[in-house]
């Protein structure tokens, strides 16, 4: 029990010193270069297998809740599928992967009030789940709907623990959650470079999130996009790239490829 | 100066004391406390089983994520608009019919902010965190500091320091006439309040000032309201310069309705002396505020679907003649009505206070739903990339925690009505110039604590935009959002020094034993007797009886 | 404040828990004053993560078997219960079932990957003065658990403050 106080009142005792702290400057820490996280995802390539979707829900500890209809709209999704009936009868239809766009200049984190998301240096909007406090501002900021609550505590059966990803920790009912760009993995990478004395190379991060290394089509394409190198950032400036609702100046950072229609 | 009172026909009056309730008020406090516990309980099932009990769900894959809880919390907050901004206005422009209707309102205000904290509180996912994080670390960028910080700690403080300070007189009539269980209350509220002119110029002058600042405050207050919507240009339907305006419109409308029917129902209960002319003057408000916002909701819609973007045209299309059109028609036609009806009053110069209760009633009714067109529609047919559709109706939990709110405040008022008097008692007019003697002391003690309070205020609004923290995400003092509004309240406390310090006068020296005994007063103790015995001088006729109180 | 009250009174009436043993009494400070073929041990000759790994990780049996396969004499020319404990440990063929003491919750992310092999930390500047400990640790190291701890640390050497530096 001494240990604990003792413990306790040096944690106490260090608040005040924590605000007299000078602030460490994050550019010291990180020699690394900085890089901005992007996205491509190749609709020409994309059939709607929905791999991408499964995959991310495993690798994120997503909670499913089963096929009770009271949770219609309660399901946390990272990766949708958005689908849209063709225009002509004989069309095919729209597909949508749609992941959260990173916006560059993202609503979401404008309106949190407590500052549980914020927008990371190398360009990745970090959700925090041990702050949030559920107000779900930023659900209904987001002009892209990317955003799920845990409207419930999500409840895994014995073997659905065994199945639980330990790199992502599982959240409580009432905080908000969505796409991270697997910042799990990107972080693991960038260490384990780092140690090497080196940075991550882009054929590591090409497929890189879960979504991206569940493709079977290989549409999705991830990596830096500040990089001249890289094939994200040749794709973000091919021909065929657009952005969704460009017009609202989120700068998304996600970049979709289509062929134009006739 | 002040009208004649007319007492309500069927009540005697019965001046300075506490009026004594018909079986009307006890039905109310009963189904008072019966919602409070219905929203009580019902808060612990959700907490318990999470928000799926509630009927809102994410946007754009099938619901709504905000519903009946923020709707409740903007006309709760809504309705405490009317209540200061009235009794504030009274004072300014010195409209004497507004003054019996005062207290009312600005207890209306008190509750009502307070119930609105609970609504905004259930709304919460993590309400254990939003009390813990939110002083810590509330970011003003986000309308919701506004919110948290410039409602509950501005807003609510100052409307507590103006009713404080505009009770006090009372309060001092209180501790002689009031019950005796309560004096120790009456005490405190009157803080040392003695009937002198001089107490009476300096109250005229921090009722003046009170009132000047808080307009403001309660303009920018519920701007914030409207801007938490009015900012997202991702939502159509919600994104408009118009949304504070018509935030403040329809704020004021609802309150004001709020205000009549409150002072109807109380008059009613309690026997109070209200004339039916400071009613008609709510009334009048009412019409005006309800046309306009009637009007800014035919802007709105004009410029929805004139040659407006299709998703714009489309969620205004949902709410006129889509899945709300019941909704809408339900709203409009009560707003409508109460425009109507004290409008017609008016042309006629026929009121009626019982016509002005039914419109208010209606107007607040309207003004829910009309919260609610609000809040939904943009949500659940206003999603840019929705997968579907959405469908939102509130649970049977969303209503009882309704009801509990509702409860709240009509709890918080009856109670108050049985300990202190809600119609202001006689007293001359305030003037906002009144002479009064030199105070130098007064004047620094007050400036060193406003003085005090900006610093506060610049630092922990600094700090909260996290201005000083360099790369860090957290500002650089602890509690700073709370450094802030200690410093909003402490500006609005700087009025409760200014009257309540107390003034310098010459204490007359405590009569000594010997002095006592030189009067004709019966000799209490033994030493006095025989001090009295051995008086030679004379002793001086008594004193004639002390000066009247300036009482009427 | 209110965390604070809540934190002082729950850390007044909380006692660390009673673990089990355990399975072999390893005495950290004999081990690590041993010199063998002109080199000391280390500490990632057992806890083979502890630099390049998010976990240090714990020795398996075979770690200690690479020395203590052969019988050797104790100190006064007795055999060593302890020794003689792993030698039946090996026999029996079990896995050494360690008892983890300090273990971070689920959120937080505390790679010894970024603190040993990148910010070259000492293992001693968090885990205490292991070389004098004669006996397994019973209790939690209390530094590593308390993120004002984290947060003081990483300020003093310039490291990420950021929620998405350190939380899962």
């Amino acid at each position: 029990m001494g240990a604990d106080r003792r413990a306790f009142l040096r944690g106490t005792l260090a608040l005040p010193v924590l605000a007299a702290l000078p602030r460490g400057a994050e550019a010291a820490a990180a020699p690394h270069r900085r890089r901005r996280w992007g996205m491509a995802i190749d609709l020409d390539r994309c059939a709607a297998c929905n791999a991408c979707s499964v995959a991310c829900r495993q690798e994120n500890n997503i909670p499913s809740y089963g096929a009770d209809p009271e949770f219609h709209g309660a399901r946390p999704e990272w990766m949708s599928m958005l689908w849209q009936e063709p225009e002509r009868p004989d069309g095919l239809p729209e597909l949508l992967p749609l992941p959260c766009m990173h916006c560059a200049d993202p609503p979401c984190v404008k309106v949190c009030p407590v500052g549980a998301t914020y927008k990371d240096p190398d360009g990745i909007t970090m959700q925090v789940w041990d702050r949030c406090i559920g107000c779900r501002y930023c659900m209904v900021a987001c002009p892209y709907s990317r955003r799920s609550f845990n409207w419930s505590e999500p409840a895994w059966t014995a073997s659905e623990q065994q199945m639980l990803n330990p790199d992502v920790a599982t959240r409580p009912h009432g905080v908000v959650e969505k796409c991270t760009f697997c910042h799990h993995r990107v972080r693991a990478l960038s260490e384990r470079a780092r140690l090497e004395g080196r940075e991550p190379g882009d054929d590591e991060l090409q497929r890189l999130p879960a979504c991206a290394a569940a493709c079977p089509a290989g549409a999705i394409t991830f990596g830096d996009l500040d990089d001249a190198a890289s094939k994200v950032s040749a794709q973000a400036a091919s021909p065929r790239a657009f952005r969704l609702l460009e017009h609202l100046g989120t700068e998304p950072s996600v970049y979709y490829l289509k062929k134009e229609r006739g | 100066m002040l009208q004649r009172i007319y007492a309500t026909p069927h009540v005697r009056p019965r001046p300075g004391v506490l009026p004594t309730p018909r079986a009307g008020w006890y039905v109310l406090v009963a189904l008072g406390l019966g919602a409070l516990a219905l929203g009580l309980w019902a808060y612990t099932i959700q907490l318990d089983r999470g928000d799926i009990v509630t009927g809102m769900r994410d946007p754009g894959r099938g619901g709504a994520a905000w519903g009946l809880y923020i709707s409740l919390y903007v006309y709760l907050v809504g309705i405490s608009f009317a209540g200061i901004t009235v009794a504030s206005i009274a004072r300014l422009l010195k409209l004497h019919v507004l003054e019996p209707v005062a207290r009312i309102a600005e207890l209306l205000t008190i509750a009502s902010l307070v119930a609105g904290a609970t609504a905004v509180l259930a709304d919460l996912g993590r309400s254990d965190r939003g009390l813990a994080s939110l002083p810590a670390l509330a970011r003003p960028s986000s309308p919701f500091y506004g919110t948290f910080t410039l409602v509950v700690a501005g807003y609510l403080f100052s409307s507590v320091v103006a009713f404080f300070v505009t009770g006090r007189r009372d309060a001092a009539r209180m501790v002689r006439d009031g019950p005796r269980a309560l004096r120790w209350f009456y005490r405190l509220w009157a803080s040392g309040y003695r009937f002198t002119p001089e107490e009476h110029a300096r109250h005229g002058r921090t009722t003046f000032w009170l009132a000047i600042t808080i307009l403001p405050l309660l303009v920018t207050a519920h701007s914030t309201l409207g801007f938490i919507f009015g900012i997202q240009a991702g939502r159509p339907g919600w994104y408009s310069a118009l949304m504070a305006p018509s935030f403040i419109v329809l704020a004021g409308a609802s309150g004001i309705g709020m205000l009549i029917l409150t002072v109807v129902i109380l008059r009613r209960m309690l026997g109070l002396r209200i004339p039916d002319a400071s009613i008609h003057w709510l009334g009048s408000f009412l019409w005006v505020l309800c046309l306009v916002y009637l009007y800014f909701t035919v802007v709105e819609e004009l410029t929805a679907t004139y040659a407006g973007p299709a998703l714009d045209r489309h969620v205004a299309h949902t709410i006129v003649a889509g899945p709300f059109s019941r909704s809408f028609a339900v709203a409009i036609g009560c707003l409508f009505l109460g425009f109507a009806i004290p409008f017609v009053q008016y042309l006629r110069a026929k009121p009626s206070v019982a016509g002005l209760a039914i419109a208010a009633g209606l107007v607040n009714i309207g003004a829910l739903v009309k919260r609610l067109l609000i809040v939904v529609p943009s949500q659940t047919h206003g999603s840019y990339l929705a997968l579907e559709d959405g469908r939102y109706a509130p649970s049977w939990i969303e209503w009882a925690v309704l009801a509990g709110t509702i409860g709240l405040v009509l709890l918080i008022v009856l109670v108050f009505a049985r300990i202190f008097p809600l119609v202001h008692g006689e007293e001359p007019a305030l003037e906002r110039d009144a002479p009064l003697p030199r105070d130098p002391v007064r004047k620094l003690v007050c400036l060193g604590w406003a003085a005090t309070a900006i610093a506060l205020i610049a630092v922990g609004l600094t700090d909260s935009f996290r201005l000083w923290s360099g790369t860090e995400l957290d500002p650089r003092l602890p509690m700073a959002p709370v450094i802030f509004a200690s410093g909003v309240m402490m500006l609005f406390a700087t009025a409760i020094v200014y009257e309540v310090l107390p003034a310098r006068r010459r204490r007359p020296r405590s009569p000594r034993i010997v002095d006592r005994a030189r009067t004709h007063a019966a000799p209490r103790t033994v030493l006095a007797a025989a001090l009295r015995a051995t008086e030679r001088r004379p002793i001086p006729p008594p004193p004639p009886p002390s000066s009247p109180r300036s009482q009427p | 404040m209110t965390r604070l009250v809540v934190l002082a009174l729950v850390a007044a009436c909380s006692r660390a828990p009673r673990l089990p043993e355990q399975p072999i009494a390893f005495n950290h400070a004999l081990h690590l004053s041993v010199e063998l073929d002109g080199r000391r041990l280390g500490c990632v000759d057992c806890h083979a993560g502890a630099e390049r790994a998010e976990h240090a990780g714990l020795p398996a049996l075979r770690d200690c078997l690479r020395c203590h396969m052969r019988p050797q004499l104790g100190e006064r020319g007795v055999p060593s219960e302890r020794e003689a404990a792993v030698r039946k440990l090996a026999a029996a063929a079990a896995p050494t079932r360690w008892v983890q003491i300090t273990r971070n919750p689920g959120h937080v992310y505390a790679p010894h990957r970024a603190h040993v092999g990148i910010a070259k930390l000492p293992c001693a500047e968090c885990h205490g003065d292991v070389a004098a400990w004669t006996a397994p640790p019973t209790e939690p190291v209390q530094r590593l658990l308390r993120m004002t701890e984290c947060i003081a640390c990483h300020r003093t050497h310039g490291a990420s403050t950021w929620c998405g530096a350190c939380h899962r």
